[in-house]
This record gives C-alpha cells, sequence and structure tokens, in this order.
C-alpha cells in the first residue's frame, strides 16, 4: 500500500497509508472502530475505490487488476451477512464454485472439523458463533495465500478462538500473508508478527508485537518498611498511586532508574505487571494528543 | 463456470416467483380460450366508445384477435414485468442492502460479470414463465373454436419479451446504480407507471397522442402483432433499447463504490466519477 487514501466529502477515513506485508507473516491491525481497518480491507478488495494512492496483492494492482487480487485473497468481513436459506455446505460450494472448485476441499473439510461446525443447517438457524465459523471457512476455502481477516474470533467462545489462531499460524507457517484487523489485544498478542496502529484513518506505528511491549510502560508496585521516597524527578518514571507504605510508579523502558531512586529506602516487596496492549494502544494515542 | 453458477443460483433463489408467474400465465390462457365463445356471442356487434378504440386496437373485440389483445396481452406482459422488475431490483441492492453484496464482489469474478450473470438468470426466468402460457393456449385450442393459429398466439407472445426485457433491464439498472432496494424499487415502479400512462393517455387523448411514442408499452403493443404478424423492426428496437439498459447497468455498477449494508444516497453520487 503506497499513500492510500479514502475520503468521503469532507471525512477522511484513511489517509495516506503505506504499509508493506510480507508472506508468511501474520500482520495485525489495531485501532478503534471507525479507525480505518475496514476501509483498508475493502480498498483492497476493491470494493471501493482509493481517492488517491495504490495498493498492490502479490504484485497485482488492486484497481485495475482486481480479480486477479480477489482471486488470490480469502476475506472475512467484520460484518458477514450469509444467505438464511442457504444451508453451510451450501454457502461453502456456492463460493467455492466462484473460485473455480469442483467441489470443498479437504483442507476445509478439516477445518470444518476443527471448528466442530455442523455444514448441514440452513445459515439463518446458525448462532452468531456458527455464523463466525463459517464465515472463517469462506475466507479459508482454496487455501488463498493472502487472507484478509476483519475481527475473525468476533462471537467466537475462547476454545474456538484458540483452534482459529493455530489454523492462522498453520497457513502463515505454509507462507501466506495475514491481514488481521482488531481491537482485541489479546488475540493479537497471541498470533501476529508485526501490529500497525491505526487511528483516525493515520497509520500512527507499525513494530513487532516483542517490540512493543517492550518499549512499553510497566506497573512497579513497591511496598517499603518505613520512609518512602517523595516525588521522582525522571522522564520516563511517573508515580501514579501512593496508598500506605505501597508506591506504584508506571515505568517506559528499562527499570533501572527506578531500581536507583528507591535503592536508598527499606524495600520489602517489589512487583512488576507488563502493560497489556490496550495500555499500549492508550499511550500511542495520549502520545499522539500530546 | 464462476458464472453458470451464479446463473443456477439466481434462477433457483426466483423458482417460486418464476413458477407463480408460469402457472398464471398458463392458467390464464387456458381460461381466457375457454370462455371466449360465450364472451363473443355476448359482444357481438358490441361498439367500443369511441375514447377507448385507440386502446383497444383495430381489432374488434369479439374477434379472436380483439379478445386476446384486451383480455391477456393487454395486461399479463405488466405482470411479467412486475415480477422481473421485484426480481431485478434484488439483485445488487438488495444484496447491498442485506450486507451480501461485500462477499459476493470479494470473489474472483467482475462486477459486470455478476451483474450479467445475475440478469442472465432473472431474464431466463420472466422469459420461461412468459413462454408457460403458449402450452395453456395450445390445450384450450384443443377443445374451443378460436380462430387464430397457434402460431400468431406464439408470435404475439414472443413480441412481449423485448418490452419485459426492457423494465427487467432498467431495474438492474437502477439495482446496480442506486444503493438501497426501496430506491431501486421506486425508480422503476414510478418510470413503469408514467410509461404506461403516457401510452394510456397518449391512445386515448388526441393532443398527448406524441407522448405515447415515449413508450416501451406503446412499441410494445401485441394487438398490431396478433392480427399482421410479428414485427421485426419494432421487437429489434426494443431489444436494443433493452441491451443499451442493460450495459448502462453493468457500466453503473463498475464505477461506484459498494456500501457495507445499505446506505444514503443521493442522484448526484450517479454522475460522480470513481477516481
Amino acid at each position: 500500500m503506497q499513500g492510500l487514501t479514502k475520503r468521503y466529502g469532507a471525512t477522511t477515513a484513511l489517509d495516506s497509508l503505506t504499509l508493506a506485508i510480507e508472506p508468511g507473516e501474520i500482520f495485525g491491525f489495531l485501532g478503534p472502530n471507525g479507525a480505518g481497518k475496514s476501509t483498508t480491507i475493502r480498498l483492497l478488495l476493491d470494493l471501493i475505490r482509493p481517492t488517491s494512492g495504490a495498493a498492490h496483492v502479490l504484485g497485482f494492482d488492486c484497481r485495475r487488476q482486481s480479480h486477479e487480487v480477489r482471486a488470490r485473497i480469502g476475506y472475512l468481513p467484520g460484518d458477514l451477512r450469509l444467505y438464511h436459506n442457504y444451508t453451510g455446505q451450501e454457502t461453502l460450494e456456492y463460493f467455492g464454485r466462484m473460485r473455480g472448485m469442483e467441489s470443498i476441499d479437504g483442507a476445509s473439510e478439516s477445518l470444518a472439523d476443527r471448528l466442530e461446525f455442523d455444514v448441514s443447517r440452513k445459515a439463518g438457524a446458525y448462532s452468531k458463533g456458527n455464523r463466525q465459523k463459517l464465515g472463517i471457512l469462506l475466507a479459508f476455502l482454496g487455501r488463498p495465500p493472502v487472507l484478509l481477516l476483519d475481527e475473525p474470533t468476533s462471537g467466537l467462545d475462547p476454545l474456538v478462538q484458540h483452534t482459529v489462531w493455530d489454523a492462522l499460524r498453520e497457513v502463515a507457517a505454509e507462507g501466506s500473508a495475514v491481514f488481521f484487523s482488531s481491537h482485541v489485544m489479546s488475540e493479537v498478542e497471541q498470533v501476529c508478527h508485526r501490529v500497525g496502529i491505526l487511528r483516525e484513518g493515520k497509520l500512527v506505528d507499525v513494530e513487532s508485537v516483542s517490540h512493543m511491549k517492550a518499549r512499553a510502560f510497566r506497573h512497579v508496585e513497591v511496598t517499603f518498611a518505613g520512609e518512602m521516597p517523595g516525588v521522582l524527578d525522571s522522564p520516563t518514571v511517573r508515580e501514579i498511586r501512593r496508598e500506605g507504605p505501597v508506591l506504584e510508579y508506571e515505568v517506559t523502558g528499562e527499570i533501572d532508574p527506578l531500581l536507583k531512586e528507591i535503592a536508598p529506602f527499606h524495600v520489602l516487596d517489589l512487583r512488576t505487571e507488563q502493560a497489556t496492549l490496550d495500555e499500549v494502544l492508550m499511550s500511542y494515542y495520549r502520545g499522539d494528543e500530546q | 463456470m464462476r458464472t453458470a453458477a451464479i446463473v443456477r443460483r439466481t434462477l433457483a433463489d426466483h423458482r417460486g416467483i418464476t413458477i407463480s408467474m408460469a402457472l398464471v400465465g398458463l392458467g390464464m390462457a387456458v381460461l381466457d380460450l375457454a370462455i371466449f365463445p360465450a364472451y363473443s356471442k355476448q359482444l357481438k356487434d358490441f361498439q367500443v366508445p369511441s375514447a377507448l378504440e385507440g386502446f383497444m386496437g383495430e381489432a374488434p373485440i369479439w374477434t379472436p384477435e380483439g379478445f386476446l389483445n384486451a383480455e391477456f396481452f393487454s395486461w399479463i406482459p405488466a405482470l411479467y414485468i412486475i415480477a422481473g422488475v421485484i426480481a431485478a431490483t434484488a439483485v445488487v441492492a438488495g444484496e447491498e442492502g442485506n450486507g451480501t453484496l461485500d462477499l459476493l464482489l470479494a470473489q474472483p469474478v467482475r462486477r459486470w460479470q455478476l451483474l450479467a450473470a445475475k440478469g442472465a438468470g432473472i431474464t431466463i426466468g420472466v422469459t420461461l414463465a412468459v413462454l408457460a402460457a403458449l402450452p395453456g393456449f395450445a390445450i384450450a385450442k384443443t377443445w374451443v373454436a378460436f380462430d387464430l393459429g397457434m402460431w400468431r398466439i406464439t408470435e404475439a407472445t414472443l413480441f412481449t419479451l423485448p418490452l419485459i426485457w426492457i423494465f427487467v433491464a432498467f431495474g438492474l439498472w437502477a439495482s446496480a446504480a442506486l444503493p438501497t432496494r426501496g430506491a431501486a424499487g421506486i425508480v422503476t415502479t414510478g418510470t413503469i407507471v408514467v410509461t404506461y400512462f403516457f401510452n394510456l393517455v397518449g391512445a386515448t387523448v388526441s393532443w398527448l397522442g406524441p407522448t405515447q411514442k415515449l413508450s416501451p408499452f406503446y412499441w410494445g403493443d401485441a394487438a398490431p402483432v396478433l392480427i399482421h404478424g410479428f414485427d421485426w423492426l419494432r421487437a429489434g428496437g426494443l431489444f436494443a433499447v433493452a441491451a443499451a439498459i442493460a450495459g448502462l447497468a453493468l457500466w453503473s455498477f463498475e464505477r461506484r463504490d459498494i456500501s457495507s449494508g445499505g446506505k444514503d444516497w443521493n442522484l448526484l453520487a450517479l454522475f460522480k466519477r470513481s477516481p
């Protein structure tokens, strides 16, 4: 994606997005609702046209060669709607035929078994979770080299979520690129190699999950016996709670400056806790506002 | 294979309305011919009011040609048009409103192929329903004295097809250009009503005569065909208009953004070009 921009009148849904995703990579696209995640996916599929910029998938232009692009993409919409009068099997067969498949491939049948999905029922009778399973099966049909998944585990129970994550890791290991939008941090932590953070249509940052977490702040709770330090003067250490003998800090980057500050005092206990990606995301947003 | 799957699916999705319309046509064909002897006897020498002459056609109403025009060909095509338009407006706008269009267009099928395949499915369904009247006429003619050949009835039946296809194509265009089925339905129904009105009023009010020629119903009138035989020029013209509107539908669909779920629309959006 190179300078990909989509405007609706005065509203900019996506602003000059430049990003590359490698084969075998699971890329998490993070942001709150309305950040531009779905807009990006819909631009890649040529469902909507960019105001400016361009995108390529496996060398094919998403606008001019959209047919070639879509032949190589498996897609799960964020707001999945199905034909209520079709059974799961009929739905899979219909979309399979559109992909030039004579019948449902063994890999899809195997995935259906792993998801414990009953293909014989009408889509209208499926629960939200089962509809989502069918959507995931549709995206995986024919094992496309690129998967665009908009909130893929929405509505799935935790066990099934793990099955989906495993399936994503497997296809990535086989060389497929997975572009994965989410606002659930825990699943991004679980499966993604890199994360892009999107806010109001702008890509705020792209990093590996491990780097992002390492760069992020952590909570440090220190319990003192007797005298306690005063307010610390450090750009990387921020006191956020003082309650009895307990002081809680938010430490960005290395913990060493804090340890040096509290070393002269009698420390009874010290606990640290990594920030969740939710907090990381919030810190990015805060930083952007400042 | 891809487009064939869409055509088959479209036919299957509309089999209920297709079979219903086919049964209506077949039943009306049998019923009309069955009542013809009594009808003809009672209306023999009936003078149609002069104001309605233009609308009734040149054949007297008690003749097989006049009777079949008044009792079958004057209104049955409108029924098929309505059925075809209901199906056609669902093709894109209906799917877009339901949110299923995203999934369809994410498949390796070109937009024009999708629209053409779905349009073909609906056109085949409507055509089969129209042709289902022919066995009805043939069966009834075996026991009713009806002095009009089966070939002439077939010609008149076939002549109604381009008129029906025009409005199916128009419904497709509205469906492709407008992102809600409601909007597509309003625009298409409005056009049918206005053009039908032009034909009706133009036939009975002399100074409104020129407006009649703006209506496809005027050019698609089967009454002259029942008397003089198939009019290739008119049928070809109507077919060309239907093809042009279908082409416009494909072009409109290629140009625009797909909304996720039915969204607001305005007419100006039709003239904006996608970058």
